[in-house]
């Protein structure tokens, strides 16, 4: 393409937003040298940059026409997703770095020598959390240092001119940052669990910042002693780089000068593999100190780039944090499991007319957490001198809060035992549970999916679950009554699909032996025909084995003419559910914005199909926006969960995705596609029902050819909908 | 189908078999024999609760007869059927009634697999009644004093609505299995692996990193078992690294990032 046809193109792109002429002319005019394969290319992400930011889009087209320029670079769509990347990171800025700095990279012709944290992260952070055993994170920043839940790392390392180098040194970093967690570097001066003579010399030697860069050195050598041993494949492929690197950036000072942090890791890097105490004394401290006193202070950050550094009031901050999470949850979840047992120990001693626990009020609830029997790990719960089972979540829980703390706080129980009995005493035990259970969901995260970048926002969307207040009406009511002609048929219909147990004929194999075929075999043989070894009958069970959930679009699009019939159809749907016995739910959805994605519960899977359900369902009213995928990845969740043979999700939707904000459009449809992808990976059969006047394009794109269904009259939607049901189950 | 026919002296286990406890299991189970309650044993595929059942009944000295529970597994595979042999029918004896008839220990591996319905035979063996009625022979068989019954399942492994019933559950004296204690593990591999045992620790480590991976989505980590494989095809020649990744880490999951990870894993360690 030549200038013009570029202009052309890219005018096309944009339309209707029109450009200046001559600023884009300029910058097409850095395309227009590239071969027509690569001119094509640059072009076809315009589209996607375009939105973004025009600036930015300028850019991409004058910087990217130098990435191309080089015959190596051959990933331009990994190119534009890191540049999106850095974009919404740091903006425009941090987008022009990023396309500065890979432009060096490629003319330096060691465009794959560095190696990233975002490109190894993904195999990082598994790797450091199967060490650690711990759910620790990966993040970036300049130095590597850790606050006990996250590992910070550098964005990217260059140390070595090879790529696989590089990034072996990643894994010695968060190897490093692993070892002062199990050292203990941070919980012993944390807690105070540190021999006292340390303390002393850190708070009281004359150059603290000398004393505490001598702690972090003795420190770090305990780590790399201990990853020498623990971790031997690791520090044989590790020892020969950083010899050469410590010679490199230390120069001549760490051979000649005695008393330098430089001729300390020389030796170390160097020193045999000696198995030695892990801790820190106060003796070696000291002797350090007095070897190091001569040495300039600073030299010591100078080698953070491999040490890291030591934030304690990080990890302070982090410590104090977790550990009121803890608690906070601790009590909540004992709590539960308090009221629970409570609940059930009167309904017992109801059924067995003994006077039942309420009645003794709460003074009764005596509540203690010991040790296992003999044999049995971990911790129990005994209420009333009766042990309780407590759920895993809590049980590790409650492991981690001991492994912390050395000990679960007899507050804690306490507390616990405290809400749990003035629940109990008020009465209203069985909802506070569930509204507390409620309250743990309220605020799930889920990824969106970016289809201009390929990957995933994480952590993006904010469900909300909520429960619909019921309203009692008529309706009904008035819906089974107008249908009733259609109902009784369908009634009929699903009880046919209620497949029972029963009997096949006529197998070689089976349960039983099948008379009538036996009776023919002997005759058989006895006129001298070869005799069949069908003679069994085997039980077929029931196989109607199906969880299915409802998604109901409650946005203001389906104000007025869909909303009705919606209900209508859910009352149907209900009714003969119940015929055929199949295990359903009921979901509507809304929201606004990411941060709030609502979700309502009409009817959970295992809830009974009651009265107060259908007050739900009339509750049902349009509300505010479509952002259809992460309600569809929640009960995917939800689904995936159950052992249902066939598990199902049924949208309802009028088909537009949209929110307030940017989602809309292709956004939109990309991120619903690939929730609906997601969900067919996870086994579950989602399939889209469709109502509007007209279809829209895009729905065999967004749903699948096969798994959606469009109605084109939203009268015909309460008839159509159990037949659809009907049709997909059997 | 799995009907067994072999007399039950197949079922005897002449040799001590190999095992090491972990804690205070075999006195447990010991104790709930003596008593005649059944055995709950509850833990991750591949920790040793097959090995334990063996050693246990080469203990007490009975025949074991195991039932791999599946979905499709009916009541007659369990109690018995009736087979055609020419004219004539022949009833033969299911695992269970076997068991039950000649005081055997019937296990019944991974229970939660087979289908309720299949499962409720057990119920009256199972409490202090300890009989087994026969539908198809019109006949209650009561277990003679040495029958056992022990089921085993895996919690982590299937939704937590295929958790035995509580109902089932409390009838059974409760075992719990976990993966062996660093030492013990270490000894198990390098004996059963027959590899010395700084290689049976570092592939112990190896099988403790994977098992802290739950989090980050991997369901189960390397079972003991697996490292013994490893430890087996790498005494037979293949390479260490080899040996690991075909052994342990592949049989655990196809995400490249997570058998990234595990590389660097093996990378680390050995
Ligand atoms: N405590 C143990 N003592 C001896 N061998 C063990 C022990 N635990 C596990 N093993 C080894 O692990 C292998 C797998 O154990 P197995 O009993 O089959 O597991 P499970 O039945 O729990 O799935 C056994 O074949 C045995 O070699
Ligand atoms: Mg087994």
């Amino acid at each position: 393409m030549d200038i013009a046809e570029l202009k052309k193109r890219f005018y096309q792109e944009v339309h209707p937003v029109h450009p200046n002429e001559w600023e884009v002319e300029e910058v097409l005019t850095h395309v227009a040298s590239l071969s027509s394969s690569r001119q094509q290319a640059l072009m076809s992400y315009v589209h996607v940059v375009w939105p973004i930011s025009h600036s930015l889009c300028f850019s991409y087209l004058e910087q990217g026409a130098y990435f191309l320029r080089n015959p190596d670079s051959v990933d331009l769509a990994e190119w534009v997703r890191r540049l999106l990347g850095y974009y919404e990171k740091d903006g425009l800025r941090g987008a022009r770095e990023f396309m500065s700095e890979s432009l060096a990279d490629t003319l330096a012709a060691g465009q794959t020598t560095v190696a990233r944290l975002e490109d190894v992260r993904g195999r990082l952070l598994p790797f450091l959390r199967g060490l650690s055993g711990q759910p620790l994170d990966l993040a970036g920043s300049p130095v590597a240092w850790t606050d006990t839940a996250t590992v910070y790392l550098p964005e990217e390392i260059r140390f070595f001119d090879n790529r696989v180098d590089n990034e072996r040194f990643y894994v010695f970093l968060a190897c490093c940052q692993w070892g002062y967690l199990t050292v203990g570097t941070f919980n012993r001066i944390l807690d105070g669990q540190e021999p006292a003579d340390i303390f002393r010399f850190l708070q009281s030697s004359d150059n603290q910042e000398l004393a505490g860069a001598v702690y972090h050195f003795l420190e770090f050598s305990h780590v790399w002693k201990m990853l020498a041993y623990e971790l031997p494949g690791l520090m044989r492929q590790m020892r020969p780089l950083l010899q050469r690197l410590v010679a490199e950036k230390s120069g001549d000072k760490a051979v000649g000068d005695q008393s330098s942090f430089a001729r300390l890791l020389f030796e170390l890097v160097h020193s045999p593999d000696i198995r030695s105490s892990p801790i820190t004394t106060g003796r070696e401290l000291e002797l350090m100190y007095e070897r190091l006193r001569v040495c300039h202070e600073r030299e010591w950050g100078d080698w953070q780039f491999l040490t890291g550094k030591l934030d304690f009031t990080g990890v302070q901050a982090w410590l104090k944090q977790r550990r009121s999470e803890e608690r906070k949850a601790a009590v909540k979840q004992l709590a539960q499991v308090i009221i629970q047992s409570a609940k059930l120990a009167n309904n017992a001693a109801e059924q067995e007319n003994f006077g039942s626990l309420e009645e003794g009020g709460s003074s009764r609830l005596v509540v203690h957490l010991a040790d296992g029997e003999e044999g049995k790990p971990g911790l129990e719960l005994r209420i009333n001198n009766v042990t309780v089972d407590l759920p895993p979540e809590l049980s590790e829980l409650l492991a981690r809060i001991e492994h912390d703390l050395g000990h679960i706080p007899e507050g804690y129980v306490q507390a616990a035992a405290g809400i749990a009995g003035r629940a109990i005493a008020s009465g209203v035990g069985g909802g506070e549970v569930e509204e507390v259970v409620r309250q743990e969901n309220a605020g799930m995260y889920y990824d969106e999916w970016d289809y201009r970048r390929r990957g995933y926002r994480k952590n993006w969307c904010t469900l909300i679950e909520k429960e619909l207040h019921p309203v009692r009406s008529r309706f009904v009511e008035s819906t089974l009554y107008s249908y009733r002609g259609m109902l009784v048929r369908l009634r009929r219909q699903f009880e046919s699909l209620r497949t029972q147990h029963r009997f096949v004929r006529r197998r070689r194999y089976g349960d039983d032996i099948d008379l009538d075929a036996l009776v023919d075999a002997v005759a058989d043989r006895a006129a001298g025909i070869a005799p069949s070894d069908r003679l069994f009958v085997r039980l077929l069970r029931n196989n109607r084995d199906i969880a299915v959930m409802f998604l109901v679009d409650m946005s203001n699009s389906t104000e007025g003419w869909v909303g009705k019939a919606i209900k209508e159809s859910l009352v149907l749907l209900g009714d003969v559910l119940e015929v055929v016995g199949d295990r359903f739910g009921i979901y509507g959805f809304s929201g606004m914005r990411r941060s709030r994605c609502e979700l309502y519960r009409i009817k959970s899977l295992d809830e009974p199909y009651s009265e107060l359900v259908q007050q739900r369902i009339c509750a049902i009213i349009p509300k505010e926006y479509t952002r259809m995928a992460t309600p569809v990845r929640h009960l995917t969740g939800l689904l995936a969960q159950t052992d249902a043979r066939i598990r199902l999700l049924i949208v309802i939707s009028d088909g537009k995705p949209e929110d307030y904000d940017d989602y809309k459009g292709e956004y939109a449809i990309e991120d619903t596609r690939q929730a609906l992808i997601e969900a067919r990976g996870k086994g579950v059969i989602p399939f889209c029902i469709t109502v509007d006047r007209e279809p829209h394009i895009y729905l065999p794109h967004m749903f699948g050819r096969e798994h959606y269904i469009f109605v084109d009259s939203v009268e015909k939607l309460p008839r159509r909908m159990p037949e659809i049901y009907r049709l997909l189950t059997s | 189908m799995g009907i067994d026919q072999q007399p039950l002296d197949k079922h005897r286990i002449l040799d001590e078999p190999f095992y090491i406890e972990q804690g205070n299991e075999v006195q447990l189970a010991l104790a709930a024999y003596r008593n005649r309650l059944p055995l709950l044993l509850k833990g991750p595929t591949g920790c040793g609760k097959t090995r334990f059942m063996q050693y246990l009944a080469w203990r007490v000295k009975r025949p074991l007869i195991t039932v791999s529970c599946h979905d499709d597994l009916s009541t007659s595979d369990l109690v018995g059927r009736y087979l055609i042999k020419g004219n004539e029918t022949v009833w033969v004896d299911g695992p269970l009634t076997m068991a039950v008839k000649s005081g055997g220990i019937c296990y019944l591996d991974e229970i939660v697999e087979a289908r309720k319905d299949t499962t409720v035979v057990i119920h009256p063996l199972a409490d202090d009644r300890r009989e087994l009625p026969v539908e198809k022979l019109g006949k209650l068989f009561l277990a003679d004093p040495s029958f056992m019954l022990a089921v085993s399942y895996n919690p982590g492994y299937q939704s937590v609505l295929k958790d035995l019933k509580p109902s089932t559950r409390q009838r059974f004296v409760s075992l719990t299995f976990a993966y062996p204690s660093t030492e013990l593990e270490q000894q198990i591999v390098a004996k059963e692996g027959s590899v010395d045992t700084t290689l049976a620790g570092q592939l112990v480590k190896l099988a403790q990193m994977t098992r802290g991976l739950k989090e980050s989505g991997l369901p189960e980590g390397a079972s003991t078992r697996l490292l013994i494989q490893a430890a087996h095809l790498h005494r037979d020649g293949v390479d260490l690294v080899e040996a690991c990744r075909a052994g342990i880490t592949h049989s655990l999951t196809d995400d490249p990032d997570m058998l990234g990870a595990m590389d660097e894993m093996i990378a680390s360690i050995f």
